[in-house]
């Protein structure tokens, strides 16, 4: 399970850094091990990565042409803002922050507070 | 009959007296586990008796042929419940009782599921877009720790339901913010709600505020318990990493964590969960910056005492039918 997780992103990888559309084979090859990956395995890694919605595909002759349809900072802006709206209010415990945001304010206050404890 | 309705007002009263005693209660910071447990403790308590109320009622109207198969005691009881209550009236209250019983256990059965699967998916979202773009960071814990390219600062941990690794996530802009110390406590901090199973607990509130809405004392406990957890994390993220600190002392371990609080707190852009969740860091830097209060022994037992009860309500409902057949001579006697 975590392996295939690893090789998604592996494969993620190629289709980012190539920036246009690969076919199965294609992506293989780009591999950094690839010779010893097994074609039907990269396929169902790229089937996967379309089922949750992260590339997109055409068919192309026999077989289908895959592309990213986002790039890795959207990604990465994307897990952020989604883990940002996620856990306040009545939305529940999907995930649990660290901290929430502070008013400037509060955070003078609170900075006083601790400059204060600091010295006693 | 009057019995069981005196016994339900009692069982609310008893509810929304303890309730407000726990949202007023000046030592609940100083034993977050222990309150939040009371809460639980208290929030199932009042739903069991309901629910037992519910289930005595029914009682009314079981056919005597029922009714004699329940064995010794229970079949005493419908006789008692039946003199209190005979004709029409009797069926009613009767029918009456089996649906709420039944609303009861169905309303908070589909809202712990629904809930669950919720965040379940949500957690899950997350997780297959880290897997593509997260760093994983060397962890020698239970957890996965993963490290995201965003300049924002953010450090939050996704659980791994009930058994499974949970994953710890914190942003290159947290690490930009904080010095090695204060990041370990943060990590510590996450590791402390995954291993302690935080989320359990706030799932659990969830949802009975969402299932008895109207109820305030479930809306309450679903906004007492997530400051109160994140202070249990704080604890137990100051007792793992105080003896890796250079002075092992705690009070000042506890203020850099405050300090890491106030720096993070400040940093963040996004108004995150800032309308909900309403303020705990003040709470918690308060809390981090003063002295560490310690529950005296009396307080923990009454505490300890008052959560037992609940506990024990709980657990006489699972296991009222064995009770009763174990009091069955003792009350034939008295009966008879």
């Amino acid at each position: 399970m975590r392996k295939l997780g690893d090789l998604e992103a592996l494969v993620m990888e190629q289709l980012w850094s190539s920036g246009g559309r690969l076919a199965v084979r294609q992506v293989l090859d780009a591999l950094p091990d690839g010779r010893t990956r097994a074609y039907t395995t990269v396929m169902t890694v790229l089937d996967n990565l379309f089922q949750k919605g992260f590339v997109e595909r055409e068919r192309s002759g026999r077989a289908y042409v895959y592309w990213a349809t986002q790039g890795r900072a959207e990604h990465t802006a994307k897990a952020m803002e989604d883990a940002l709206a996620s856990g306040g209010g009545d939305r529940g415990a999907a995930l649990l922050h660290f901290v929430e945001q502070l008013t400037p304010e509060e955070s003078a206050q609170l900075k006083a507070l601790l400059d204060e404890a600091g010295r006693s | 009959m009057t019995t069981i309705l005196l016994l339900l007002l009692a069982v609310v009263g008893i509810g929304i007296v303890c309730g407000q005693l726990l949202v007023r209660a000046p030592w609940a910071p100083s034993a977050p586990r222990l309150t939040v447990a009371s809460w639980h403790l208290l929030g199932l308590g009042s739903l069991a008796s309901v629910l037992l109320a519910g289930l005595a009622s029914v009682l009314l109207v079981a056919p005597p042929a029922l009714v004699a198969v329940l064995g010794g005691f229970l079949a005493h009881c419908a006789v008692v419940l039946r003199s209190e209550a005979t004709g029409p009236h009797g069926v009613v209250l009767g029918v009456a009782g089996m649906l709420l019983a039944l609303v009861v256990t169905a309303r908070l059965l589909g809202s712990l599921v629904r809930e669950s699967w919720r965040a379940r998916r949500e957690r899950h979202e997350q997780l297959d877009r880290l897997a593509l773009v997260g760093r994983r960071l060397p962890s020698r814990h239970r957890d996965n720790r993963i490290l995201l390219d965003d300049a924002r600062p953010a450090a939050y941990c996704l659980p791994g339901g009930l058994i499974g690794r949970g994953t710890i996530v914190v942003s290159s802009g947290t690490l930009a913010l904080l010095d090695e110390d204060q990041v370990r406590l943060v990590l510590a901090h996450e590791s402390a709600h995954l291993h302690q199973r935080h989320h359990l607990a706030i799932q659990l509130s969830v949802a009975l505020a969402h299932a008895f809405g109207r109820t305030r004392s479930f809306r309450r406990a679903e906004q007492q318990v997530p400051p109160l957890l994140e202070m249990a994390a704080d604890d137990g993220a100051v007792r793992v990493e105080r003896p890796a600190t250079a002075t092992n002392d705690r009070a000042a371990v506890r203020r850099r964590l405050a300090h890491a609080l106030v720096t993070l707190a400040g940093a963040q852009a996004t108004p995150s969960g800032a309308l909900g969740a309403g303020g705990s860091a003040v709470a918690r830097v308060r809390r981090l910056s003063g002295p560490r209060v310690r529950l005296r022994l009396p307080q923990t037992m009454l505490l300890v005492a008052g959560a037992g009860l609940a506990l024990a309500e709980l657990i006489s409902v699972v296991m009222a039918p064995a009770v009763c057949a174990a009091a069955m001579p003792v009350c034939v006697a008295g009966l008879g």
